[in-house]
């Protein structure tokens, strides 16, 4: 069962990792649809149909990081504590510090981006979606690296 | 910006009781997962490592919520949208000190 809910909270990371890059890209300065180069297309998106898609994709994806979390604190941390590697342990203490700050400002990050955009929200929904896309980052890179810690660190 | 207070004070105020949550450890409760219960009290080793996570969550989630629809919406939208962004951005970096403890 742990297995299955590890696996779908990964898939569902790529989707939201995916979802908000394309975002936060789409908030940068565009170029003349002639010059477009492929980092150009990939940020020529509609930014806000992105949005309720990234908050479903955090809560669940937060909710399954919830779930895990007992069979971490129980098999994972002894063994990371065991095999000395304390720094894996604050990498991991510094994701779900993220991961909270992240559900917390969903509502704020939701109504700077509602539609119409207001001009004068614009740098608050560029600031959190940016603020968004590195806590998601950051737990999905933890997350991988946590998870194949004995085989790269044998 | 009309509109957007309640949501601002929201997010600001999570935030900010979160931080403050776990740097004082001030869980509303704790889950101990080797005998899969919730306690307000701490428990003795022989109950295994405690998780506070969910406790912090829910000390953010009961202070901020309640204070948001308290908050009148013409105060709330006086709020720069600027300090919505600007104050997670402010936790991280307090989060990357404080957490830098592990790395010493």
């Amino acid at each position: 069962m742990i297995t299955t809910i590890l696996i779908i909270h990964g898939l569902l990371a790529v989707a939201l990792l995916g979802a908000i890059t394309h975002q936060a890209f789409s908030t940068t300065k565009r170029t003349p649809a002639a010059n477009r180069s492929f980092i150009d297309k990939y940020r020529a998106v509609g930014a806000a149909s992105y949005t309720n898609a990234v908050i479903v994709l955090f809560i669940v994806t937060s909710i399954g990081g919830g779930l895990l979390y007992p069979q971490y604190r129980l098999d994972v941390r002894p063994t990371l504590e065991d095999l000395g590697l304390r720094e894996a342990n604050g990498v991991f203490e510094i994701k779900e510090h993220l991961a909270a700050i992240g559900l917390g400002l969903l509502p704020a990050y939701w109504v700077f981006w509602r539609t119409p955009l207001a001009p004068e929200g614009a740098v608050a929904s560029r600031y959190l979606t940016w603020i968004l896309a590195f806590i998601i980052w950051w737990n999905f890179l933890v997350g991988h690296v946590l998870n194949n810690i004995r085989g790269l660190f044998q | 910006m009309k509109g957007h207070g309640k949501f601002s004070v929201f997010s600001i105020v999570f935030g900010l009781v979160y931080t403050l949550a776990f740097y004082f450890s001030l869980a509303l409760f704790k889950y101990y997962p080797l005998n899969g219960q919730f306690h307000i009290d701490d428990q003795g080793k022989s109950a295994g490592p405690p998780i506070s996570w969910y406790g912090w969550l829910a000390t953010a989630l009961i202070v901020s919520l309640p204070i948001a629809l308290i908050v009148p919406r013409k105060w709330a939208d006086r709020l720069s949208p600027l300090w919505a962004g600007l104050t997670p951005a402010i936790l991280i970096v307090a989060v990357l000190i404080y957490e830098k403890r592990w790395f010493l």
